[in-house]
Order: C-alpha cells, then structure tokens, then sequence
C-alpha cells in the first residue's frame, strides 16, 4: 500500500506523467534515483517510453555509467533492457560506443542493458563477452545465454558461447555451459573434453555432453564412468541422454549396460549414492537407466525412490518388462530393510508381489516367501507398511487359492487383521471377504458393526450382504437389521442396501421398516429405502400394500432434497400403477433443473403411459433450462418413434 | 475447600445437575452431589480444550453442536476412572480359569457346539480381555474351537489402546510371571503376542444399548467388574437384564468384588465354585421382557 504520508504517491505520479510532455531531465534522474523502488520503477517506465530521445539516452547512459548511486544505475539498467524492437537498435548502438569510456565496473551493467537489444546488441556481447575482466565477461555471457533462450540468432549466440568454453576462468566456462543449456545447444564433444576435466565444470557439462550424440560423445561418457570422480556426472549425462526427447538406440542403452556390469560392487554402491544425492528429477532418469539397462545391483537404490513415489511410468514399465528376474532381489529388499525401513520394504514388497501377479504359476516357494514377509511387515510399528502387507496378503490369497485344490479353511490373515489397530486395514480385511458361507463367519463379521470406526462399520455391511448359505443370510440379515438403528446415517443407508440385496425386504414384515426409512431424516436413507423399494418390486404390485407404498413414494416426491425427489421418479416410473405413474408428470415442474430431467426422461421412456407425452408436450414451450429442454425433447422424439400422441 | 490452581470456569449447581443429567442420559452412568469436584475439575479441562469460557455455554455445547455426541463420549471419557490392569483380581480369575472354564467346555461338548464366546463388558484399554483370552489359551481346552472374547466400551480412546495392545509396566503389576510368554517386547512397553491378540475384537457401544449388545449372539461368560458402580439403580437392571439376554443358558456372570445383584435382578442364580461365588444364568431359561418393543429374537 502506498503511503501517502512521505509524498511517495504523489511522486509516483510525477514520474508517470513524464512518459510524455515536455522533458525535465534533472528531475527525471532525481525519480530514477528515488529511495521508493515503486517511484523508480515508474520513472524506468517511464524513461523507456522515450528512449527514441537522444537526451533521454544520454540521462540513462549516464545513470548507467555512474558508480556511486546503485538504485540509479539498476533503474537505469531496467529502462534501457525493456527497449522494444523498435528502440533496440539504437540503444544497442549507444552502449557500444559507451562501452569504450566504461569503468570496468559499469561494463556489466551494460551487458545486462544489451539484453533488450536482441540481436542489434549481439555484437557488443559477444566483444564484451571477450573482455579481461571476469565480471563483464560473465555478465555478457549471461545476457547472450538470455538471447539465445529467446531464440535471438541461436546459431550465432552459441558459437560466441561456445568460445568462451576455452576460457580458463570457471566461472565464465559455467555461465556459458549454462546458457548452451539454457539454449538446447548441441555441443561437439571435443569443445567440451578440457571443460569435462575440471572438477568445477564437470557436471554441468557433462549434461551438456548428453546432448552431443553421436558416437564420440557416448564413448566419452563411457569412459568418465570407469573413472571414480566422474562416475556419477556421467550416469547422470547417459541418464539424461537416454530419456525423451532425445532416447537412445537399442544398442546404444547395451553397451551402457555393459559398462555398468562391467563395474565393480564398489563402484555400483557410489552411484547408488549419486541416486540419493540427486534431485528427484535425476535421480527419476537414472532409475529408469538402471532399469532399461536390467542392472538390479541399483535395484535397492530404485526402490528408494519409488518409496518416495519418484519413480515415472516408464521406470515402472521397464521394472516390469524385466520381470519374475526381479522378485527375489526385490523381496530381498523387504528381508534387509523390514525392520529399520519398512516403507521401502513395503513398496518392495507391493512391486514384488505385483510381478508375482503377472505370472501364470507362480512358484510355490516365491508366493510362500511373499506372504511370510508380508506377514512379517503386518507387525510393524509403521501405519503404511502395515496397510502395504495387508493388501498383498489380500491379493496373495486368490494366488494360493488358484493352486489348492482344497477350499481355503477359515482366513487366519483375517484374524490378524480384524485384530489390527489400523481401522483401514480391519476395514480392508473385511471388504477382502469374496463370500461369507458360515454362520461363524458371519458372527466375526457382525461384531465389526460395533466397531468404533465408520469405515470398519461399512464394510461389515457390505461384507454381510456377501452371505451366501442360507443359513448365513439368514443371520446376516438379523445383525443387520440392529444396524437399522445406528446413530449414523451412512451405516443406517448401506444396511439398508444389505438388507435389499439379502432379499429381506421381500418378505411382508419387513415392509414396515422399509416405509419407515423412506420416512428418515436422512436423504441419504431415503434414498437407500427408495432403491430397496424398487429392487423388492414393492412399487408394482396391486395388492394392498399398493396405497402404504404409494403414500411412502408420495411423502418422497415432496421432499426437500432434489435428489430424494430424483430417486422417487425411478420406481414411481416404472411402476405398473397409472395413478403412480401420473404422478410423475408433476415433477415436470420441480424448481430443480435436475429433477425435471429426471422426471422428463422417466416419462420419454414411457410415452404411452397415461399422460406422460402430454406433460412433456405441454412443458416443452415453459421449460428455459438447456438440459431440460433436451431431455424433453428425447422424450417426445421417443414418442413419435413409437407413434405415439397427436 | 478445594484450592483451585488456576483461574477456569467454575460450575454452578444448576450446572452440575444439567452436565450429570445429559451423561446419564447417554451412558446410563449416575455421579451423585460428591461428584460435584470431579466433574468442576475433569469438565474444566475439557471446556478449556474447547476454549468455552463457562459450563452453560459446554453444555449447551455437548447438546447442540454437530460435534456435541462426539464431545460428550470425551466428557465420559474423562469422568469415569478407566484403571484397570492384567490379572486384575487374580483370585477371581482362577475361579475362571479352574472351575468355569471347564463346565464351560463340558456344557457345550454336550451341545455339540464347539464355540467358546467370553464378554469384558466396559473393558477400557483391554487388559481384561487379553488376560481372559490368555487364560483360555493355557487351559488348553478349546484348541480347535470358534474362541473369540470380546470387549466393548463406550471410550474410543481406552479402544485406541486396546486394540494396539502395548502396555508399560504399570499394567502389568500383578501379573504372575509365568505369563510373559505371552508378551513381547515393544519401545512403549510390552505388547500382547498375536496368537492371543487373533482371539480379541472389540466394538464401541454403551452397555445400555442392548439392541446393539445382541450383535453379539449368546456369550458363554460376562465380565462386568467395577463397571456398574458408575450407573443407577434403573440403569444397573438395564445392563444387568441386558447380561442375561446375551449368556447362554448356564452361562456365567462375573461382577467386581464388590458388587451384587442384590436388589437388581432375581433371574441369576448363584453358582458355587470351589473358591468363589458368582452369578449364573439357570440352564432352565427365565424370559425377560425385550428392549424397544422389538422382538426377543437374537442373532443366534
């Protein structure tokens, strides 16, 4: 917020005004220079508005020149850099005859001024590029490195930078190293074998070098690796050279992998640490690398990344492409690392078990080795990991299932995990159960609806409505009836879906209940008890439950929440007695969009149905919403198909 | 006089009553006028969680607002002395394990029922059920059978700890060594080996909620020690008839040292071991009225 209390504000629109009008040069200096940046900042606009006068140039240049007000000299730095194309030139022009009677110190600044200059200052750069002093020089090189990331005469830009490799100063070779980058520069290797040498320079250009192809570059990179201080800067550069965009060729990724195998166990664990140590961007490529290559001994370092979910889709294709050869490193990963790092273990594990998946037959011995880790991972102390083994001892069961002859006997993993501490994994073991054929079973079951968490609550419903013996069903729906009554009206709901899909609701006393629920005060009920109604068929029948179900489906078309209104329509559409079904046409006229969609498709799929292409006739010309007047019209096109109406 | 040491709300009558009515409404516990400090001192700390500058305003708290049910079950939690440790009453628990335990298994080989179905009820942070579990393992009755024990309370904080089932040493005070087998060493303590553990689920639901109890099915034993001296007189008989709708006919009662049916039910009988009294339910079944107009039907 501008104060206005020290006249800032007030300064600030002087400099604003002097874009145009007559020009008070003095002042325009004294705004460039004043203490508030905002006022200077306005003045360097406003400076750079009329850089096409000469005087205005020379004020600047001045500013520029000077050493001793640092403000001054970046504001003017600031106007002279935002030349357009039209001024370019000219100011191009104007700091090249400045360069001359420029401190060593001021060259910089006029460097960095260049940068707007596009190419008319490339020139003056690239001279300046080759000055004696470091900082001019650097300056100038960052400003072509600029340039050529624009796209400013590229070509050019990169042979100067490139020049400038064979300087001895290593501040300058990485400022051009990073503005050949900067520029995608493709760099002959033989510029870069005096760069590769120091240990300064090395990494950067060794990126470089990824992007120098060909045949020279990779036997380079080849060679850095066999040497201890360059090993990881050329992993890194092969890493990078073998990703999108540019890939590498089938027997390129062999002969890296060669040279990888051909490497020591020593030499191996010091790139693993160049895993650890890289940004998650490198260390991603040289995953994938390690990977394409199939060099398992960075299997363990792999791993750590995809723990950290840094692994890419590719990386993980390639882990799978190297397929079942990877199952026993990976589950030796899980033996050393259980106890202290049981999240990599975990993700090991999961990988693992994954590749396990794929096969056909899998080895007895591989599916035993899986679930006694798994088994061994369920006891630790860590929420993920345990979560990870209970899901693979979930998976490993069908496996172990596939290859017994015999039926499985009761699941002691379920003990485990109904006893866990971890509601998602009671949850889980719960919603593993393909079927619930005892009564036993059913009594483990039903006690998780007593369960202090939701989740866990939920999927013992969903897990009872699995009941498949008589017997089982039978006791299902006792338990699940008592969950009718939950304080919670999610567990009230998918009781209530339980109860439909056990048939319960089939049978006469229990038609009460139902009616009942669609009386809840919970929509989320209704909904269910409406969905439950229209599964039993109780919407139509002509018996005399007809007129209780009708005044339930009645009470539900009135009801405040669209939703419940939308879940009416359905059995009030597609049940068999007209007077219901008249009902219908009302909905036509809901305030809520959605519900007159509804009602509108419900009433096209019956045209014939007493009424129905009335309403729908009849709505059409009042109807303004979009969807609506769509459905409306599916409707009546779906009538005169059937020629049906007028 | 109580000293206060610091400068939170203080209870009014009026208040105490409302507070102490609303917990006994929902849980069935009764706290008389001594209470009244426990409440002024448990309350405040509880109010001060929630930055509410007066009792009214918590009560009004604990009725109206969406977090209210959940508010109250931590008032509860804070009200009620949830100690409790393994072997608790050791005495007791050898009666079990040398006298019911085996009727228990005799009764239902003559059912041809192999199933063995124990209740902690109000089982706080599960050493009671851990160590009823323990004790059917060593008798070694039961291998091969449906065991399960079960403990429900109405504190999901006590069933947080219950169910990750590591103690520090206090828990284990009176604990005989020869059960350590059972145990295995854990960073916070010890914690319960999973053999026993694969034994136990608990479930968190108020013991006056019977509808909720009958999930359950028939219980061969109940646990209930120390439990009911937090109810009334009316809420005592709910949980107690509660009890004997769930027990297996000839099924057993379990009550805390002091406490008695005297005045609270006439449907138990006493049963005589040979170190102890406790309360059964007669193998020839008295029918009690059923909850909420429902009918008596249980799951099983």
């Amino acid at each position: 917020m501008i104060s206005a209390d020290d006249g800032t504000e007030a300064r600030r629109e002087e400099a604003l005004a002097m874009r145009d009008g007559a020009l008070d040069g003095a002042r325009l200096v004294a705004l460039l220079a004043d203490e508030d940046w905002r006022v200077r900042k306005q003045a360097a606009e406003s400076a750079t508005a009329r850089l096409a006068e000469p005087r205005v140039m020379e004020l600047l240049l001045e500013a520029l020149l000077q050493p001793d007000d640092v403000g001054l000299r970046n504001a003017a730095v600031e106007a002279l850099a935002r030349a357009d194309a039209r001024d370019a030139g000219r100011v191009a022009g104007a700091l090249g005859q400045a360069l001359s009677r420029a401190e060593p110190a001021a060259r910089k600044f006029l460097a960095a001024a260049l940068v707007g200059g596009a190419e008319s200052g490339l020139v003056t750069l690239a001279e300046l590029a080759g000055v004696e002093d470091v900082m001019t020089a650097s300056a100038a090189v960052e400003a072509l490195a600029t340039l050529a990331w624009r796209g400013v005469e590229s070509a050019a830009v990169q042979e100067v930078l490139v020049a400038v490799l064979a300087r001895p100063e290593p501040v300058l070779r990485l400022a051009a190293i990073d503005g050949l980058v900067a520029c995608n520069a493709i760099v002959p290797a033989a510029a870069l074998r005096d760069v590769l040498a120091d240990p300064i320079t090395r990494t950067s250009a060794a990126r470089l070098l990824a992007r120098a192809g060909g045949e020279e570059g990779l036997a380079l990179l080849l060679e850095m690796l066999g040497r201890p201080r360059e090993r990881a800067d050329a992993a890194l550069a092969l890493a990078h050279r073998s990703a999108p965009p540019l890939g590498s060729e089938p027997d390129e990724l062999a002969r890296i992998g060669e040279a990888l195998r051909a490497l020591d166990d020593e030499a191996i664990a010091s790139l693993a640490s160049a895993f650890r140590s890289s940004s998650v961007e490198d260390g991603r490529r040289l995953a994938r690398l390690a990977l394409e290559v199939g060099e398992l001994r960075l299997l363990p370092a792999v791993v750590e990344l995809g723990a950290r979910a840094e692994l890419d889709g590719r990386s993980r294709t390639a882990l799978v492409e190297l397929g079942p050869r990877t199952t026993d490193p990976l589950l030796d990963i899980v033996e050393a690392r259980t106890s202290d790092e049981p999240r990599i273990a975990a993700w090991a594990l999961e990988a693992a078990a994954e590749l396990t998946a794929l096969v056909t037959s899998p080895m007895p011995s591989t599916l035993a080795r899986i679930t006694t880790l798994a088994r061994q991972l369920a006891e630790t102390g860590d929420d993920v990991a345990r979560r990870a083994a209970a899901a693979v001892l979930d998976r490993a069961e069908p496996a172990r299932s596939r290859r017994s002859s015999r039926p499985a006997p009761p699941s002691d993993e379920l003990e485990v995990l109904l006893s866990s501490d971890d509601p998602s994994h009671r949850a889980s073991a719960l919603d593993a159960l393909v079927a619930v054929e005892s009564t036993e079973r059913i009594e483990r079951v039903a006690l998780a609806l007593t369960d202090e968490d939701e989740r866990v609550q939920l999927a013992a419903l969903r897990a009872l409505a699995r009941a498949r013996s008589a017997d089982a069903a039978a006791a299902a729906v006792r338990v699940s009836r008592v969950a009718l009554g939950s304080e919670l009206d999610s567990v009230r709901a998918e009781a209530t879906a339980t109860l439909s899909s056990l048939g319960a609701f089939h049978e006469e006393p229990r038609l009460g209940e139902l009616l009942t629920l669609t009386a809840d005060p919970s929509p989320r009920v209704v909904i269910a008890a409406l969905r439950a109604l229209e599964l039993a068929g109780l919407h139509a029948g002509e018996d005399a439950r007809a007129g209780l179900v009708d005044a339930a489906l009645d009470r539900c078309l009135e009801h405040a929440d669209p939703e419940v209104v939308k879940e009416a329509l359905l059995p009030v559409g597609h049940g068999a007695r007209e007077a219901t079904f008249a009902r219908a046409c009302r909905a036509l006229g809901h305030p809520h969009w959605s519900v007159r969609v509804r009602a509108a498709e419900v009433l096209g799929r019956a045209p014939s149905r007493a009424g129905a292409l009335e309403a729908l006739e009849a709505r059409a010309p009042l109807e303004t919403d979009e969807l609506v007047l769509r459905a409306l019209a599916a409707g009546l096109a779906n009538g005169s198909d059937r020629g049906e109406g007028a | 006089m109580t000293i206060l040491l610091d400068g939170g709300p203080r209870m009014r009558r009026d208040e105490f009553r409302l507070l102490r009515d609303l917990v006994n409404k929902r849980s069935g516990m009764f706290f008389d006028d001594t209470s009244f400090f426990v409440f002024e001192r448990r309350l405040r700390e509880r109010a001060k969680v929630l930055e509410i500058g007066d009792f009214s305003a918590y009560y009004q708290y604990l009725r109206f607002h969406p977090r209210g049910p959940e508010e109250l079950e931590e008032a509860i939690d804070a009200l009620v002395t949830n100690e409790t440790y393994f072997f608790r009453e050791e005495y007791q628990l050898r009666a079990f394990s040398e006298d019911i335990l085996p009727r228990l298994h005799e009764q239902a080989s003559r059912a041809h029922r192999r199933r063995l179905v124990i209740w902690s009820a109000g089982c706080s942070t599960g050493e009671e059920v851990y160590t009823l579990a323990i004790l059917v393992l060593r008798s070694k009755l039961f291998v091969g059978w449906d065991v399960r024990v079960f403990g429900n309370d109405i504190s999901r904080r006590v069933l947080g700890i219950a169910r990750r089932g590591v103690y520090p040493r206090h828990s284990f005070r009176a604990m005989p060594s020869q059960y350590d087998e059972y145990f295995e060493p854990d960073p916070s303590g010890r914690r319960v080996i999973e053999p026993v553990r694969s034994l136990c689920q608990f479930g968190h639901f108020n013991l006056m909620e019977r509808e909720r109890a009958s999930i359950l099915g028939r219980v061969d034993a109940v646990f209930c020690r120390n439990v009911l001296i937090y109810f009334d007189a009316a809420s005592r008989k709910t949980v107690i008839d509660g009890f004997y709708e769930r027990l297996q006919p000839g099924g057993y009662l379990m009550l805390g040292h002091s406490e008695s049916l005297l005045h609270v039910s006439t449907a138990f009988e006493l049963a005589h071991l040979s170190a102890d009294m406790v309360y059964r339910r007669p193998l020839a079944a008295v029918s009690l009225p059923p909850p909420s107009g429902r009918g008596s039907e249980d799951v099983r």
